[in-house]
């Protein structure tokens, strides 16, 4: 890929790790900058990404090609880790993840769109703390790139497309209809807004948000019609509502079997359902055994309703295949032309003092104008013919097939 | 069979149809309550309708059950009293049961109503009252019942 680095991604997701494994090495929003910065620290290292979501969190190093950080990267984000429930990969293999991820082919829901929108949340943190460099930068931006492309291009894009719609069709599983019903969103980040948008498009009776901080909760509330309480009011709020969402960040939020009234829940004899799409988990354990009616549905059990409702979608990702082998032959012919840079400086240098010379040694053309234009046309030409072999050069270094096959050595590994 | 022998016959089967169904969506709400409730998503995850239509139309089949068998048993007991049937009394076990399920099956139509009879419960009778339906069909079709003798 580049003669002198080597690009290293180290991870663990929703294939390899558990929910209970996933929630202990979140890196949250405001964890990020330190996170990047002990990782650049790590010796050789020279750019960090790190993406964490509710079903990843992947580390994404470069340092100098022999130099083996895939350990270190480990031992900082992933301690005391099993083997088995992380994984490494390198060059072409990093890159061919990177993109699918991008692309949702990774995600517990295939084709979801959030995982964009992290990506470029992760981009701006490594951009604030200048942990991105002249691999990562452009690698970034062509993974987000493709993630549009698969969408837009391929029926990935349609049908229900985050773990947030995911819980609402659990919800109409149960209820059906929402008019009747009472809603409380804990948590008024992106995600409880965006739950709580899926609410109001089908007509819950009443929504309330709950969040630490009241002001936020207030300011969703207002544009969502809906009403607005801090985390202090949970046992009330949780006693009026029939769906609890619990969407929290990090775990300003916990939500146990104390905050229910168990003879009101089994006096209704009504479901209470209650989803936590936070990560870390913020609903406990305990709270499935408040009483029968209660259903309690965490990340891991909606991936379990994914998949189930997946299966007819191998097409679509059939139809991935070929952009994604097409957006990586475009990358690292770009990152090949890109090598070569220090030597088209050297020869545009070149050109341009031959040409120079030739104008001193002809003393009259000097003073013409049309010669001079000539001189400089004829350089410029010549320049242009030898960028043009470059490029062709660096697009055959790594011919589309072989890439190809690339591909599907990484398919048949998963 | 005279007019009203037909309507009574036909309003019972009728109602014994309904109550069969309601005793069935019951069970099925039932199923997929427990599927769901262990977290499981299988196959009646996968092919039920939501739980709040099978709950709808335990009621639902529950109420036409009631209404049919309101009407059945009303003729069915003029018819009696009427002809004198006999082996006929309140006490008969065919009578009996087809009393209390008029009551159960009522209780389950309108249990929406009623503060503390949700979904799950009105399921759980309606589930029961299935055997009850099947016991009172059993009986009705026996040979030494009152019903055989007319």
């Amino acid at each position: 890929m580049d003669p002198k680095s080597t690009l290293t991604l180290v991870g663990l997701s929703h294939r390899t790790a558990a929910v209970a494994v996933r929630e202990r090495y979140v890196v949250s929003q405001a964890d990020l900058p330190a996170c990047l910065s002990a990782l650049l620290k790590i010796d050789g290292v020279s750019e960090a990404f790190v993406l964490s979501t509710c079903n990843r969190t992947e580390a994404l190093i470069v340092a100098p090609r022999g130099v083996d950080v895939s350990a270190r990267v480990r031992a900082q984000l992933f301690r005391n880790i099993e083997a088995e429930q992380a994984y490494a990969y390198e060059d072409v293999q990093a890159l061919i993840h990177v993109f699918r991820v991008a692309a949702g082919l990774d995600s517990v829901v295939l084709g979801e769109s959030e995982v964009l929108a992290q990506i470029k949340r992760g981009t701006e943190a490594a951009q604030a703390a200048q942990t991105l460099g002249p691999l990562l930068r452009p690698l970034l931006q062509q993974a987000l790139h493709v993630g549009k492309r698969v969408r837009a291009e391929t029926d990935l894009g349609q049908g229900t497309l985050s773990v947030a719609r995911v819980g609402i069709d659990v919800a109409t599983r149960v209820f059906g209809h929402f008019e009747h019903q009472s809603a409380l969103v804990i948590g008024a980040g992106e995600t409880g807004v965006l739950v709580a948008k899926h609410l109001r498009d089908l007509k819950i009776g009443s929504l309330a948000f709950a969040n630490r901080t009241l002001e936020r909760a207030q300011a969703v509330a207002g544009e969502l019609n809906a009403t607005a309480h801090g985390l202090d009011e949970l046992p009330a709020l949780v006693a009026r509502a029939d769906i609890v969402i619990a969407c929290v960040e990090g775990q300003t939020a916990t939500l146990d079997a104390s905050a229910f009234d168990r003879r009101l829940v089994r006096r209704r004899d009504k479901p209470l359902l209650v989803i936590d799409l936070s990560m870390p988990r913020a609903i406990a354990a305990d709270v499935a055994k408040v009483d029968r009616n209660v259903l309690v549905y965490d990340l891991e059990d909606l991936s379990r309703v994914v998949r189930e409702n997946e299966k007819g979608r191998n097409a679509a990702v059939e139809g991935t295949h070929e952009i994604l082998v097409t957006e990586l032959h475009k990358f690292l012919s770009l990152r090949t032309y890109a090598a070569f840079s220090p030597a088209i400086a050297v020869l545009r240098e070149r050109f341009e003092r031959v040409r120079e010379e030739t104008l001193d040694a002809l003393a009259d053309t000097r003073s013409d104008p049309a010669h001079l234009q000539l001189a400089h046309e004829i350089t410029r030409k010549l320049l242009d013919v030898a960028l043009d072999q470059m490029k062709e050069s660096a697009r055959h270094t790594r011919s589309a097939e072989s890439l190809d096959r690339e591909y599907q050595r990484f398919l048949e590994s998963l | 069979m005279g007019a009203w022998a037909v309507s009574h016959v036909a309003m019972s089967t009728i109602a014994a149809a309904a109550l069969v169904l309601s005793g069935v969506h019951g069970l099925l709400y039932l199923l997929l309550f427990r599927e769901m409730r262990e977290r499981r998503f299988g196959r009646w995850f996968s092919h039920l309708p939501d739980l709040d239509v099978l709950a709808k139309m335990t009621r639902r089949s529950a109420l036409i059950g009631f209404i049919g068998l309101t009407v059945g048993l009303n003729v069915g007991i003029g018819l009696a009293h009427a002809e004198h049937a006999p082996g006929f009394n309140y006490h008969n076990p065919e009578v009996l049961l087809s009393l209390l399920l008029w009551v159960h099956f009522g209780v389950i139509a309108f249990s929406e109503k009623i503060r503390g009879f949700g979904a799950r419960r009105a399921s759980y009778a309606a589930a029961g009252g299935l055997v009850a339906v099947l016991l009172s069909l059993f009986l009705v079709l026996l040979p030494h019942s009152f019903h055989s003798s007319l």
